[in-house]
């Protein structure tokens, strides 16, 4: 086994080895681990909540709620912990630690999580020698720090806190709570001025002042001052001020501990100097991680990117994944600091003359909101007072979807219904999920009875495995019932629940090992080799697009609808529906449908949403003399597949039209026919922006506009979810707009997850994303996206013609010949 | 009856309890079958439901110089 050595023992080194542990990392290494503190890892962030609760300083504070990893946890593991020792060397060249109990460990691999410390600007009085501070002067870093602070604290009267950033504030709400009259003293001109703007401080100044604080801005320290005992007494300030206080909390930043790396002879700037697999960049065997870390020029104190870190770190060093990178971290931040909300991401004021800014600000209520836009993405926010709106901002800064074009609704309802009911006000036998009957109190049982996962609730009840719509609010009841114990489904980013992949590490899979059927990826992929009925559909979707003509097809990876050409029905009858070009029919295709319909004692025929006829309550033997019959081509509504092109009369009747819709539309889909996508792809075209074929709402749609221009709109939709479509580009000639079709259409099959409708795709790539790489080529593969396109239009054969000659044997047979079907009757 | 990839034989009653669907119409693996209208799962050997609905029923079957025997008369 090969050794590995963690030296710190803090959050983000005990999170290190949890990743390292959790990807296999116990079997490959012998783990060692030094830390300054004399305890297992506890939560530094609940410190400041700790100082609140205001306990017994003489009581054990590490109760269950703080401890992370107890001492047990470490000799579960066989991880060998020196706590409170300090390594104080590392020699590279031999690959050993020297720590200063006198022990001597050798490393293979080391891991570097020193963390910080707080930071002591120069001030006079500050220290009792080299060593200690003045007698009621405070650090607030360690759990040592916050035990000694409230012993401290008892019978004190007045506190000051040098500081007013995020930790400042916090121990500030913690003296409170101790009772004391707390002054905070900032240097700055703003509060928290590191995460907000000059307007947001004084907001949060004001909050603080309602909450009995006293605060100080703008006024630097510059001594301590102390009784003939050595005692703290107050402090001076540059203006000649001062103020009596009995204790000093100094929370004036923190710096990265370098020491170690320093001496050792690593590459150190503000922190440890690392790549994207996280190792120093003098030193392969050597990763750092934490806040002691510098990445691309940032180091970083939020838990949020560390644990990002930490994963990245185990991927890369456990082998689970060599390409593993971490690239930085967008900042999003959401507090409660003394007592206030606060939710911080990105910039915090605007940085160009055409940065959009939208600002509001209510300083009585304590409310402060700015959002800022740049080229339509939202790449900063601040909300102070009310959050209400974190999670959809969220959202929008770290997909950068696209953006209301109204700012202000980024920030507040204006004239929609008030927000849905929360979960915890839904009563418990309320239907959440209509598709399948599945009740509030049905999710929770299922909870109760041992299910852990958001996917796990939803396998077990088939609660949001209908149309969908109700995923969210399913997710959001089972993350309540769940509490604490949520755990991430990690399949839920794989193509198929199988093969632990996603899609374009599937792909990649698949061509570099050449697999062209079904059961040859299940053969090669799956870990035990065995084959899934769940995944067999959405695996035979992508294999087609990947391989076209050389496909190789196995009827069993086949839905029935796939096997057989049709919609299969509730009673086991089928639905036939024909192609209609562009919903452009003939009294020659009317006269041939009516006679099949009488012929084969059709019970219904129905005009479709998509300009289509429905012959409906098929029996499966009679499928292939009804299309030989009907001589017409499959119109594939039955597949995960381009179903149809919807239009109107377009210039050639219609008194308003712009544009010849109904030839468009008939053209992109004779081209476009019967294409496996990962879910249904319904297009439309307008001949005009009355848009009376419905194009805002469709996967792609089309509207002629005046000029002989064309608008392509991508990821509408009005089914279970109505959305309108995005504008992704304004063509001039016809046969742009067909080619951009499939060009969307190709980069659709290549990306989306099985069964992800364009209008989940769309938003999730984000509409200037798409614009760069479809409309003005970004990335140059644009030209390969329509070859690929022109490759699968060239494999298409009309599967209707399978009635000459079936391709099983029994293909057409039906399942229960001894029930008479169809059960329903004619009308 | 389904035929198995690797040649086995199974059998479980045709109608699916909690929709009516048709089974012999659906996905199989060599554990399961899956129902196509609304995706319920059935153990093949047991007939038992995976995903929350009752179960159905079942038959023992074999092959025996090319012919399929099935018993219909097991206790469950």
């Amino acid at each position: 086994m090969r050794e590995l050595v963690v030296i710190g023992n803090g959050m983000v080194g005990a999170r290190a080895v949890e990743e390292i542990l959790a990807r296999g990392g116990g079997v490959m290494f012998r783990i060692t681990m030094f830390g300054d503190e004399p305890y297992g890892n506890y939560n530094r962030i609940l410190l400041s909540e700790l100082l609140a609760r205001g306990t017994d300083p003489d009581e054990d504070p590490l109760d269950a709620d703080l401890l992370l990893n107890p001492r047990q946890w470490y000799g579960d593991n066989g991880i060998t912990l020196h706590a409170g020792v300090r390594v104080v060397r590392i020699d590279r060249f031999a690959h050993r630690v020297y720590a200063d109990d006198g022990s001597i460990v050798r490393y293979d691999k080391l891991v570097l999580a020193t963390g910080s410390r707080p930071y002591f600007p120069p001030m006079e009085g500050l220290w009792a020698d080299d060593k200690t501070l003045t007698p009621g002067v405070f650090g607030f870093r360690t759990l040592h720090d916050t035990m000694a602070m409230m012993r401290y604290a008892r019978g004190k009267q007045r506190a000051a806190v040098i500081g007013g950033g995020l930790l400042g504030l916090e121990a500030a709400r913690g003296l409170q709570a101790h009772g004391l009259a707390v002054h905070v003293v900032h240097a700055a001109q703003g509060l928290m001025n590191q995460q907000l703007d000059a307007q947001a401080g004084l907001v949060l100044r004001r909050s603080l002042e309602r909450l009995g604080m006293s605060v100080h801005t703008g006024v630097r320290t510059t001594g301590v001052r102390c009784s003939r005992d050595g005692a703290v007494t107050g402090v001076n300030f540059a203006d000649g001020a001062t103020l009596d206080v009995d204790m000093v909390v100094v929370a004036a930043g923190i710096r990265p501990n370098i020491g170690l790396a320093m001496v050792s002879g690593l590459e150190t700037q503000r922190g440890i100097v690392v790549d994207d697999q996280l190792r120093s960049v003098d030193d392969d065997d050597i990763y750092a991680v934490g806040e002691c870390v510098q990445h691309r020029g940032e180091v970083y104190g939020l838990v949020g990117p560390l644990w990002e870190q930490a994963a990245v770190l185990a991927d890369h060093i456990t082998g689970t994944d060599p390409a593993a990178a971490y690239h930085g971290s967008r900042l999003a931040t959401k507090l409660k600091v003394a007592g206030v909300d606060v939710a911080a991401m990105g910039l915090k004021e605007p940085e160009r003359p055409d940065d959009e800014f939208v600002q509001f600000s209510e300083p009585c209520r304590g409310i402060y909101q700015t959002v800022i836009i740049r080229d339509g993405v939202l790449v900063g926010a601040t909300l102070l007072g009310d959050v209400s709106k974190v999670a959809s901002l969220t959202q929008a800064f770290d997909r950068r979807v696209p953006l209301p074009e109204e700012r202000i609704r980024l920030l507040f309802d204006i004239g929609v219904p008030p927000p849905e009911t929360g979960v915890a006000e839904l009563a418990d036998e309320a239907q959440v999920c209509n598709c399948n009957g599945v009740s509030k109190d049905q999710l929770v049982a299922c909870v109760r009875d041992g299910q852990r996962t958001v996917e796990g609730v939803m396998a077990v009840t088939r609660a949001g495995k209908g149309c969908g719509s109700c995923e969210d609010l399913v997710a959001d009841i089972v993350t309540a019932a769940l509490g604490e114990v949520l755990q991430e489904d990690p399949t839920a980013n794989y193509y198929v629940p199988c093969i632990p992949m996603d899609k374009p590490q599937l792909i990649a899979a698949i061509r570099k090992r050449g697999l062209r059927s079904v059961s040859a990826v299940f053969a090669a992929l799956t870990e035990d080799g065995a084959e899934h009925a769940g995944s067999k559909m959405a695996l035979a979707s992508l294999l087609k697009v990947i391989w076209n003509e050389q496909y190789i097809d196995e009827r069993d990876a086949r839905f029935i609808n796939d096997r057989v050409h049709a919609n299969i029905q509730r009673d086991g009858t089928f639905s036939v529906v024909p192609q209609v070009v562009g919903g452009v029919t003939s009294p020659a295709q009317l006269r041939r449908i009516a006679d099949v319909a009488e012929r084969y004692h059709i019970p219904m025929l129905k005009i479709t949403g998509g300009q289509r006829i429905d012959l409906l309550g098929v029996r499966k033997e009679d499928l292939p003399n009804v299309w030989a019959d009907l001589d017409m081509p499959s119109g594939y509504a039955y597949g995960k597949s381009f179903r149809t092109v919807k239009t109107c009369v377009g210039s050639d009747f219609c008194r308003f039209g712009l544009g010849d819709s109904t030839q468009l539309g008939i053209d992109i889909e004779r081209r476009y026919q019967g294409l496996e996508s990962p879910a249904k792809m319904k297009l439309a075209v307008s001949g005009c922006p009355r848009n009376c074929a419905e194009s805002y709402v469709k996967d792609v749609g089309i509207v002629a506009i005046e000029g002989g221009r064309w608008e392509i709109y991508v990821g509408g939709a009005a089914g279970a979810n109505v959305r309108k479509g995005d504008l992704l580009a304004t063509v001039q000639q016809r046969e742009q707009a067909i080619t951009l079709t499939g060009r969307f259409m190709q980069y659709y099959r290549e990306n989306a997850n099985w069964l992800e409708r364009s209008y989940d795709f769309v938003p999730r790539i984000g509409l200037p994303e798409l614009q760069a790489i479809l409309v003005k080529d970004r990335d140059g593969i644009a030209g390969r996206l329509d070859e690929a396109m022109q490759q699968s239009i060239d494999a298409y054969h009309d599967p209707w013609q399978e009635h000459r000659h079936p391709a099983t044997e029994g293909q057409f047979r039906d399942a229960l010949p001894l029930v008479e079907l169809p059960k329903v009757p004619a009308r | 009856m389904f035929r198995l990839r690797n040649s086995g034989l199974r059998a479980v009653a045709a109608i699916c309890p909690p929709r009516g669907g048709l089974l012999a119409d659906g996905f199989i693996d060599s554990q399961q079958v899956i129902c196509p209208p609304h995706n319920h799962a059935f153990r093949l050997i047991n007939g038992q439901c995976t995903t929350g609905a009752p179960s159905v029923r079942a038959y023992p079957m074999h092959a025996e110089d090319g012919e399929l025997t099935l018993r219909l008369d097991t206790p469950q």
